[in-house]
């Protein structure tokens, strides 16, 4: 007698010719799995943070109109009877410089995390042989791609979008009448963020395309971010010459924030390596050209003939 | 639910021939089941691993529907001519048809349409199989809600119902190959392309396998198991190709292939060969003598069994020691295609 007794139903309809959006059902199973492990969980609660702390500092100084007034005198931006009466632009210059505080501790965040979120996404298909399994299905490479992105874009957006809207949330609901003014703050923050989350995306692909340890791609990952931003700082400081932001990752990501949110700070924000009047032109090439080769590293891993 | 229903060994022949039609009302997937008699056909397929490995060396071969078994040694080839089909790897020269549709041109149809095991494993570090097999699904084309009960369902017949929420990471060897079966079969393929599938298993997990692809075979699925492990060939099998350095050397079915051996028989005598051997001539038999191992080969006429051997050693008064039917054994038909294509080679 046989072993196996079940009976193999087949489908009545079958499946159509391809699925809608493979790269969703790819990120939508992949974020799952990507967020698990206790290192991920605490990096992903920590982030939350400065957020939490900027919210209580604001909930305090807000409980005092005069406090704020007396800050606002000793950032040199002039003497007011009440905060309704600050000027648009200064109201505007304050809240992007708590904005850019903000954004720049999410940023060092999201250096963390993306490692531990993508290096495994193509590394560890490559070392599971799950590479093979995916591409023999009806989905193209890009699909592929893109549902790998996905997967490592929504911790990322999720540790940068939620704290600005609670800290944005927060100024404007303890700060009466600065909605008005600043409320170009929430578009401007959100494209900020989502150039921040895409080119780290895109970036940690192509270097967990370049081979099957994960652990490897971590370490050429803060290699490119870290170590860069450490070299571009030294030859900054030596030669006071702004060119070299361009050396690091970060600070090329900081300039294209600082432009997108319109950022002319009102106290020193010890900003001096980065050249606000530069514009994006020279960070937006540097991080294209880092995008156009992650992704060549990927696609040229996943055309036919590549396979590991 | 999309109309799941269980087929018995009768639906499953109906469903084998049914025009496509009948098959299937929905307007929106016209052909969606195999007319083709002939489920591969590829023609000249040539590939070179970098400048000199050639695993495949004009490769030319027709599959019909049914299950056929890709039979040949390791290295021969096999995987890499499973994954051109995919179009996972891309053929130097030649051409290629899957269900009706070229290899290059309609390849995304060709995967909708097959069902691929691979050799080695290959799981999602970390993923639970039903998530595993549902993401499958979906990738498949299959919509999400229908994906995951299918991935349930498949995971039942293989066997894996119990274990389904467990990470695939601490699944045993036996687990993992019915894993990929699962992953394999979810989407409902017409053609079944099995890479070694009862590798690194036991006695028990062998049989189990073999019995899970007889009946995907009867339930009207096509099947092209690539293997070097012959019985599991002769026991699936209608039909089969020895494959050795990137060349089919021999093909047709288990039948064929052992066919007009019925009529041979060793011998093995005491007493006077000459005169033995002569009398065996004088009756009509062929004979093949090697006078070293003292092993005889005998071909007797049509229908005559072993009569004239038997009065041959009668009038002679040789003593006959054994008398055994010679019929060739596949293992026989795979190992002469092997070792002469590595003698033509040299």
């Amino acid at each position: 007698m046989a072993i196996h007794e079940r009976l193999y139903s087949r489908l009545a309809v079958p499946p159509r010719s391809r699925a809608t959006l493979p790269a969703l059902a790819i990120s939508r199973y992949g974020t799952r799995y990507a967020t698990r492990g206790v290192f991920r969980k605490l990096v992903l609660f920590a982030s939350f943070a400065p957020a939490v702390i900027m919210s209580f500092g604001l909930y305090f100084i807000a409980q005092n109109e005069e406090s704020v007034l007396s800050i606002v005198a000793q950032m040199g931006m002039g003497h007011y009877a009440s905060i309704a009466e600050v000027p648009a632009e200064k109201a505007y210059q304050a809240l992007s410089t708590v904005l850019w505080t903000l954004l720049v501790w999410q940023g060092w965040f999201a250096t963390l995390l993306t490692p531990l979120v993508g290096a495994p996404q193509i590394a560890d298909d490559m070392r599971s042989h799950a590479f093979e399994v995916y591409l023999a299905r009806p989905i193209s490479r890009w699909d592929y791609f893109l549902g790998k992105l996905f997967v490592i874009m929504r911790p990322l957006l999720l540790i940068m979008v939620a704290p600005v809207l609670i800290v944005l949330g927060m100024a404007h609901g303890f700060l009466e009448g600065t909605f008005s003014n600043t409320w170009t703050l929430y578009p401007r923050a959100l494209v900020a963020i989502l150039a921040w989350a895409t080119v780290n995306s895109i970036v940690i692909l192509g270097i967990s395309s370049m081979g099957k340890s994960a652990r490897y791609a971590s370490v050429i990952w803060f290699v490119v971010t870290v170590g860069t931003f450490i070299v571009g700082s030294i030859l900054l400081e030596a030669t006071q010459n702004s060119v070299f932001d361009l050396v690091s990752y970060n600070h090329c990501l900081f300039a294209v924030v600082i432009n997108v949110i319109d950022l002319r700070p009102v106290i020193d924000l010890d900003l001096p390596i980065l050249d606000i009047d530069r514009g994006l032109g020279p960070s937006l090439t540097v991080l294209g050209g880092l995008c156009a080769l992650s992704t060549w590293l990927v696609m040229r891993r996943l055309r036919a003939g590549r396979l590991p | 639910m999309e109309g799941h229903g269980q087929v018995g060994e009768a639906e499953a022949a109906r469903l084998a021939c049914a025009p496509v039609a009948s098959m299937n009302s929905d307007a929106d997937y016209p052909n969606s089941r195999p007319s083709a008699e002939t489920v591969v056909a590829v023609s000249g397929l040539t590939l070179t691993y970098g400048r000199r490995q050639r695993a495949l060396d004009g490769l030319t071969m027709q599959l019909p529907a049914g299950c056929n078994g890709l039979l040949g040694p390791n290295g021969a080839g096999k995987s890499t001519l499973i994954k051109v089909l995919l179009g996972l790897l891309k053929a130097d020269a030649g051409n290629g048809r899957v269900l009706d549709r070229d290899i290059c041109k309609d390849r995304a149809e060709v995967r909708r349409r097959v069902g691929y095991m691979p050799e080695r494993d290959a799981h999602v570090p970390g993923m639970v199989a039903v998530d595993y097999v549902s993401m499958m699904a979906e990738l498949s084309g299959m919509r999400k809600v229908p994906a995951v009960k299918r991935a349930h369902e498949v995971l039942h017949y293989v066997d894996l119902g119990e274990s389904r929420y467990r990470p695939v990471d601490g699944f045993s060897a036996g687990m993992r190959q019915r894993l990929k079966l699962a992953s394999a079969i979810v989407h409902d393929p017409d053609l079944l392309l099995l890479d070694e599938p009862t590798n690194g298993l036991d006695p028990q997990g062998r049989r189990y396998m073999l019995d899970l692809i007889q009946e995907l075979s009867r339930a009207g699925i096509s099947i092209v198991l690539s293997t070097h492990l012959l019985p599991d060939v002769q026991e699936v099998c209608q039909r089969l190709v020895v494959v050795s350095s990137g060349k089919v050397t021999r093909e047709g079915t288990v039948a064929e292939l052992t066919r007009g051996m019925e009529r041979q028989y060793k011998v093995q005598f005491v007493g006077d060969g000459p005169s033995f051997l002569a009398a065996l001539e004088e009756r009509g038999v062929q004979t093949s003598y090697d006078p070293t191992s003292g092993d005889l080969r005998v071909v007797v006429p049509e229908g005559s069994g072993t009569a004239p051997v038997l009065e041959a050693a009668a009038d002679t008064g040789t003593g006959l020691k054994h008398l055994t039917p010679g019929m060739r054994s596949l293992e026989e038909v795979f190992l002469e295609s092997v070792e002469g294509d590595a003698h033509g080679d040299s």
